[in-house]
């Protein structure tokens, strides 16, 4: 044979084999799974049992294959089951003995049908459960219920591992958990908020699964409307696991002596819940509450929240310390509704110590043909200590709600600015230049208590006698605020203005603020009557109108206290400085009684919509006066004022059940903003070199409009929600409070507040966010939002009047990707636009716009290891000025060892490119602002994680 | 001989003296009622679509009244009530005001149609009167002044019954007063006062119901109502109230003797707070009445479960054969080509039962629940009768409920 003759040969038999092996495939995949159908009755009484739970298992090895609730005829059919296998199949029922069968399902009598299965009722006792094998789910009066045993995960899965494989949910990038398509609005630990938060992450992902007695979905439903329900979910735990903790420890070091550590500890039992956080570090991880130290401290890490980062674009370098404390205590264990009493505490103290240096040039047009150029070095040090401690009571009743709140923070801080400044004009050359150094410090301490009562009015549930003729509910809330600041300082600084500015003159400044004390107190009371149409006109309907009427009375009392005192360099000692040394006493009173028009117009039929329109009109007054006491006789004035405030609304409902829901809104709203002392009289302080405010105490208040308007559409479809919404409103300014700019010679600004006709403010944003999930296992999101503001801002730059326009554009555009938890990956585009026009100026406009393209992802491969990295490409640029372009590209390595997956080492890198750099690029009017600031950059970090847990006894 | 006539007729009056102190109690086990199929029960099977033009939408069917010329429907969405032709075709509709619900009574005797409104301004009820098929009558409209006297069932001859209420509301004390639970009325005046109870001599009763509920089918000017907790049922007439059987249910399904006898006001208050969200005690018994010898009678609980089902805690509606004692449940009718393997009842079930006229049942199922189920049984190859395959092919699930008309075999 020859090699030719052989080559065909074999090409011809490798097409056969091919052939033969692709009919055979296709064969065993049109044969290669089996269906078992049959029918389920009761074996005594002749009726279908159409709420039994059909589960088929795998006899070897007990997993479960399918399972399923039969139809209204006790019909049930199960595909996708293995042939020639050995399979169990189980009927369970409230109330019925076991069904179980082995079955074998052959290619030639496939489906298997089972015909009729009859079970037996065990007991006459509805109350017992005679179920002992794992049906994993079963219909529960309306509750549909989970049976946690019935799924198989890996040894430390918890309850969101779990809920993942359950049929029906799926949990979204966002933190988000749905059922069949429809959010679960609240997730509950055995029918209680977990850990006083609405965060349904602290349950989800740190409760393990072998704590669970069930899962229970249920529906807040309206029974007339079936497609339109409020979905609720319940982890029902265990009787002998309804006490336990939870935890993690954490301590990490890298290179450039970078440092973290991290600390929580919670604990639960029935009546109370308890959680002790704590962190550290010097890498810009910075919580604001306890609830986020929480959230950041879950069992299931980091994980695939590939939003959790050290923050590059934090300008300075931290070292924040902060610790949090929650408690919540049950009085009644099962809560009701207008039956519980609860008591929630929290307190959270927040320690940094911040280093931000920089550079910046300040650019300020004042001509087409005369620009000011300022350019600062600078250096601020701030060390703050913040302590809030807050308690909330709670009792709800049939006849009355009961709030009493308290609040007290401590806060304390110390900075020291220290900067150089240089000023010149484009067109000419150095005006002047300075160097400063400030010292502040402040140690602040306020208190709030308020309390809120609301009596019902019918004394609560359904009147069955004529109700009242003086309807007596009500609602009223008192305030007390006080606020106890003491603060002192020091500024020592250089000002030289050159030749160029045509008085050369340096002056030096050392100057001490002995006291920047403030005491300040407030009380506010609030007050509602709703039955105010009835307590006039008793039966009238009056257009089925609703009144009310109400206001609230808001009384300040602030006392300020100043000291300064200025070196005399003759006598190398302090002398008081008698302007700037004193007290101010202000007295403020607020009255705004209101009375409010409403009228609600509903249509609906049930299960097909429900329409509504809600229009609402607010009559309301403002009394408003200010007395100010003050050692300096320019601050001695004051003032009455007595504006109408009006506000409207009129807003439109369609809800079209299990289509959409979309809501129109539209609203006008007044408000007045008053001139504060400092605006009407200001105190010049010397050391302040580049800007020096002036006074003006004929300014009057402005009074804003706003006209908004807005619509939002929601798809309530099982599957593949979306929405959509725009908004766009408008405030004009009458009287607006604007600047009346000077600037002298040598570059500094003399500034007056004065009122103007023409300002004007526009916004409009909309946004559009879809999923798509085309099985359980793969998820696909989409968010854009775009946002436009416009600001036309009348001021006075050297009495020559001027508008400033100033428009900025954002967008952002997210594409996400999750497959189970094992990837997760996403794609960002953001942009932000900034144009700042001058009108008196030909236009002349500043403009700076930064862009940011970023990609993430998180791969979990095998179960016990994470890689994780983010790469985010930056570019800033303003006008005259070189684009700045950077790269920051982060990743790590986590790996979960012992047991139960306690243990966590975690290898991170991180601005692996060493590009980060903090750019600051702003506009404001007609001044434009582009530097950098020091900020994080490239470290390795080696972290070590332990995660403390037990559950029950 | 005459000793001995004596001493027997002594005998039997013993006898029956004793025999007419005990009720006769029918005890009745949810859990062994019988299902089957819809053919094993009814001998046909109707489903009448009321027509869907824009006058005739309407929401829900809260009231439905059957008589021999109209389908009438109370529609609590749109405070419509609408007279629709036996067939289903659109009338005419009245329409209420915003904010005032109605209730409607049908007096088969006078062919009157009484809508009874409540205006929750003046706490005035009106009475307007229609015929069968909603036109005015020449009666001038009526304004009674409690809120109670809306229910007002006719007995005929100008009679009237209702009920009353002994309620202690959470939190109030019992007081020493007497109400009649059931009244009989004409001309608006007081004929009757029947069934006594005072709140603090029934206590039990008065703080976990308090109240009675008038069943809808009146049968030779006589209604059955039940005692609620103890469930003695009384045939009820102009001018008396005869204590005819009691039900007893199962002891997890009924509340003990203990418990019904009981004055111990924290111990009442503390089971109320209990049995508020229950799903399995029988509080009362409604919707009773006889056709030959079979008892028809509803269960209801403090709460009812929406989803249906056949399981114990999921019927509520049933048939008692007094002959053989054979219980049945209407959930648990199955059905099957009959009925086009279309539902029989709709959710409305569970809290309304079905009415009853001329020995039909009717009941009423949604759009949306109709075309729902015809997709699922589409395998089945079911054949519609005329009016339903035009029903399915012009209709839509947004349009009007659909009546299904039920005849028991």
């Amino acid at each position: 044979m020859t090699n030719n003759s052989f080559a065909v040969l074999h090409a011809k038999a490798s097409s056969i084999i091919l052939c033969i092996m692709l009919l055979a495939s296709g064969l065993y995949a049109q044969d290669s799974t089996g269906i078992v159908k049959g029918k389920v009755k009761d074996s005594s009484y002749n009726f279908v049992l159409s709420n039994a739970t059909i589960a088929v298992y795998r006899l070897k090895d007990s997993s479960l294959l399918q399972f399923c609730i039969p139809n209204n005829f006790g019909e049930f059919s199960l595909p996708k089951l293995p042939l020639r296998d050995t399979l169990s199949i189980q009927i369970t029922h409230v109330g019925y003995t076991t069904y179980e069968k082995t079955f074998v399902i052959r290619p030639d009598k496939n489906p298997l049908n089972l015909d009729w299965i009859y079970l037996h009722q065990s007991s006459k006792n509805i109350g017992e459960v005679v179920i002992t094998a794992v049906a994993p789910v079963s219909m529960n009066g309306d509750t549909l219920e989970f049976n946690p045993r019935a799924f198989k995960t890996e040894a430390n899965a918890t309850a969101e591992d779990l809920m993942r494989r359950l049929p029906g949910f799926t949990i979204w990038g966002d933190g988000d958990i749905t059922f069949n398509g429809k959010k679960i609005t609240a997730l509950y630990v055995d029918g209680k908020p977990f850990m006083a938060g609405n965060d349904i992450t602290v349950a989800s992902q740190n409760l393990p699964k072998e704590t669970l007695d069930k899962v229970q979905v249920y529906q807040q439903r309206d029974e007339k409307n079936p497609l339109d329900s409020t979905l609720m979910a319940n982890l029902k735990l265990k009787d002998d696991k309804k006490t336990g903790y939870f935890g993690k420890l954490s301590a990490s070091y890298g290179t450039t002596q970078r440092y973290a550590a991290d600390g929580m500890i919670s604990g639960f039992n029935k009546k109370m819940q308890i959680s002790a956080v704590g962190a550290a570090n010097n890498v810009n991880k910075i919580a604001s509450s306890t609830d986020g130290l929480i959230h950041n401290n879950s069992y299931k890490g980091e994980g695939n929240n590939i939003d959790y980062q050290p923050n590059f674009t934090m300008a300075g370098l931290n070292r924040p310390v902060t610790a949090g404390l929650k408690f919540q205590y049950d009085f009644l264990p099962d809560v009701q509704y207008q039956r519980s009493e609860r008591l929630n505490t929290d307190y959270f103290i927040d320690h940094n110590n911040t280093l931000i240096e920089g550079n910046t040039i300040t650019k300020t047009l004042l001509k087409p043909d005369s620009i000011l150029i300022r350019q600062s070095d600078n250096s601020r040090t701030n060390i703050y200590t913040n302590q809030k401690f807050a308690a909330k009571y709670q009792k709800d009743t049939r006849n009355y709600a009961l709030t009493i709140e308290a609040q007290g923070t401590i806060a304390s801080s110390h900075s020291i600015n220290k900067s150089d400044d240089e000023q010149k004009r484009e067109d000419a050359g150095i005006l002047s230049n300075s160097t400063s150094s400030e010292e502040n410090r402040l140690l602040s301490k306020n208190s709030t208590f308020s309390t809120e009562f609301t009596r019902r009015n019918d004394g609560g549930g359904i009147a069955l006698t004529k109700p009242k003729r003086v309807p007596t509910g009500f609602t009223i809330r008192y305030t007390f605020g006080i606020a106890d600041n003491e603060g002192s300082g020091s500024n020592r600084s250089l000002f030289i203005a050159t030749p160029l500015s045509g008085q050369a003159v340096q002056k030096a400044y050392d100057r001490i603020y002995g006291k920047r004390n403030s005491e300040l107190k407030n009380h506010t009371v609030y007050v509602q009557y709703p039955y105010l149409k009835q307590l006039i006109f008793g039966k009238g309907r009056l257009g089925d109108i609703d009144l009310k009427i109400g206001g609230t009375g808001d009384f300040r009392d602030n006392r300020y206290t100043n000291e300064a005192s200025d070196l005399d360099t003759l006598n190398k000692a302090y002398v008081q400085n008698s302007y700037l040394t004193g007290w101010r006493r202000e007295n403020i009173s607020n009255l705004q009684p209101e009375l409010v028009v409403s009228r609600l117009f509903f249509k609906g039929l049930t299960n097909r919509y429900n329409k509504y329109v809600t229009i609402n009109l607010i009559a309301r007054s403002q009394y408003y006066s200010l007395r100010d006491n003050a050692t300096q006789v320019i601050q001695n004035l004051q003032y009455h004022y007595n504006y109408f405030i009006p506000q409207a609304s009129v807003t439109y409902n369609n809800h079209q059940y299990g289509n959409y829901q979309a809501t129109y809104d539209f609203r006008f709203e007044t408000n007045v903003v008053y001139p504060l002392v400092n605006q009407m009289a200001p105190l010049i302080d010397s050391t302040n070199l580049w800007l020096l405010p002036q006074a003006n105490p004929g300014i009057r208040p402005e009074y804003n409009k706003r006209y908004a308007i807005s619509y939002t559409f929601e798809s309530r479809r099982h599957k593949n929600p979306y929405s959509f919404s725009i908004s766009a409103d408008y405030t004009q300014t009458d009287n607006k409070m604007a600047d009346s700019s000077f600037y002298d010679n040598t570059g500094r600004t003399l500034i007056y507040t004065v009122n103007v006709k023409g300002g004007h403010y526009w916004h409009t944003t909309a946004g559009y966010k879809k999923a798509y999930s085309p099985n359980t296992y793969n998820t696909f999101e989409f968010t854009t939002w775009y946002n436009i503001n416009r600001y036309d801002n009348p001021m006075y730059i050297n009495k020559a009047a001027d508008i400033s326009t100033s428009i900025a554009h954002s967008i952002d555009v997210q594409l996400g990707y999750a497959y189970r938890d094992i990837i997760a990956f996403k794609l960002q585009q953001g942009l932000s636009y900034y144009n700042s026009i001058q009108r008196s100026s030909n236009d002349a406009a500043f403009c700076s716009n930064n862009l940011f393209t970023r990609i993430s992802g998180t791969l979990r491969l095998p179960q016990s290891l994470s890689w994780s990295s983010n790469i985010t490409y930056n570019r800033s640029t303003a006008n005259r000025l070189p684009a700045v372009n950077y790269t920051i590209w982060n990743a790590s390595l986590a790996y979960r060892f012992l047991p139960a997956k306690q243990g966590e080492v975690k290898l991170s890198a991180l601005d692996l490119l060493r590009q980060n750099k903090g750019v600051i690029n702003t506009g404001d009017k007609n001044m434009q602002t582009f530097g950098y600031n020091n900020v994080l950059q490239q470290y390795f970090m080696l972290s070590f994680s332990y995660y403390p847990r037990k559950f029950g006894k | 001989m005459k000793i001995f006539l004596t001493a027997t007729m002594l005998l039997l009056l013993i006898c029956r003296m004793s025999f007419s102190q005990e009720i006769q109690k029918i005890r009745i086990d949810p859990s062994s009622a019988y299902g089957g199929t819809a053919s094993e029960y009814f001998s046909k099977i109707e489903y009448i679509p009321l027509e869907s033009t824009k006058e005739s939408l309407f929401g829900d069917v809260t009231q439905l009244i059957i008589t021999d010329s109209s389908i009438i429907i109370y529609d609590w969405d749109t405070r419509s009530t609408l007279f629709f032709t036996p067939g289903g075709k659109y009338i005419t509709r009245i329409r209420g005001k915003e904010n005032m619900y109605s209730n409607i009574n049908y007096e088969q005797a006078s062919h009157r149609v009484t809508v009874s409104t409540y205006n929750p301004y003046t706490y005035n009820v009106e009475l307007k009167y229609y015929s069968s098929t909603g036109q005015p009558l020449k009666i001038k409209p009526l304004t009674l002044k409690s809120m109670e006297e809306r229910n007002m069932l006719p007995l005929g001859d100008g009679y009237y019954v209702t009920t009353r209420n002994c309620l202690i509301r959470p939190g109030k004390t019992p007081v020493d007063s007497t109400v009649g639970l059931v009244e009989i009325y004409k001309n608006n005046q007081l004929h009757k006062s029947m069934l006594p109870c005072n709140q603090q001599k029934d206590m039990s009763f008065c703080t976990l119901m308090g109240w009675l509920r008038l069943g809808k089918v009146v049968q030779n000017n006589s209604v059955y109502v039940s005692t609620p907790l103890r469930h003695e049922v009384y045939k009820v007439s102009r001018d008396t109230a005869v204590k005819m059987f009691q039900f007893v249910f199962p002891g997890n399904r009924s509340f003990s003797g203990q418990i019904l006898d009981s004055h111990d006001k924290t111990l009442l208050n503390n089971i109320r707070d209990q049995i508020s969200n229950d799903i399995t005690k029988v509080m009362d018994v409604s919707n009773i009445f006889f056709n030959k010898n079979l008892l028809f009678f509803k269960i209801n609980t403090r709460v009812y479960i929406s989803k249906a089902g056949t399981d114990n805690t999921s019927i509520y509606n049933f048939i008692y054969d007094t002959t053989s004692g054979r219980l049945s449940a209407l959930e648990r009718i199955t059905a099957d080509a009959s009925n086009f393997f279309l539902p029989l009842f709709d959710y409305r079930v569970s809290v309304f039962g079905l009415e009853y006229y001329n020995e039909n049942f009717y009941s009423s199922i949604s759009s949306l629940k109709m075309f729902t189920e015809r997709d699922k049984t589409a395998d089945r190859h079911p054949v519609y009768p005329k009016n339903l395959e035009e029903y399915f092919k012009t209709q839509d699930r947004k349009s009007n409920p659909v009546i299904v008309k039920m005849k028991l075999k």
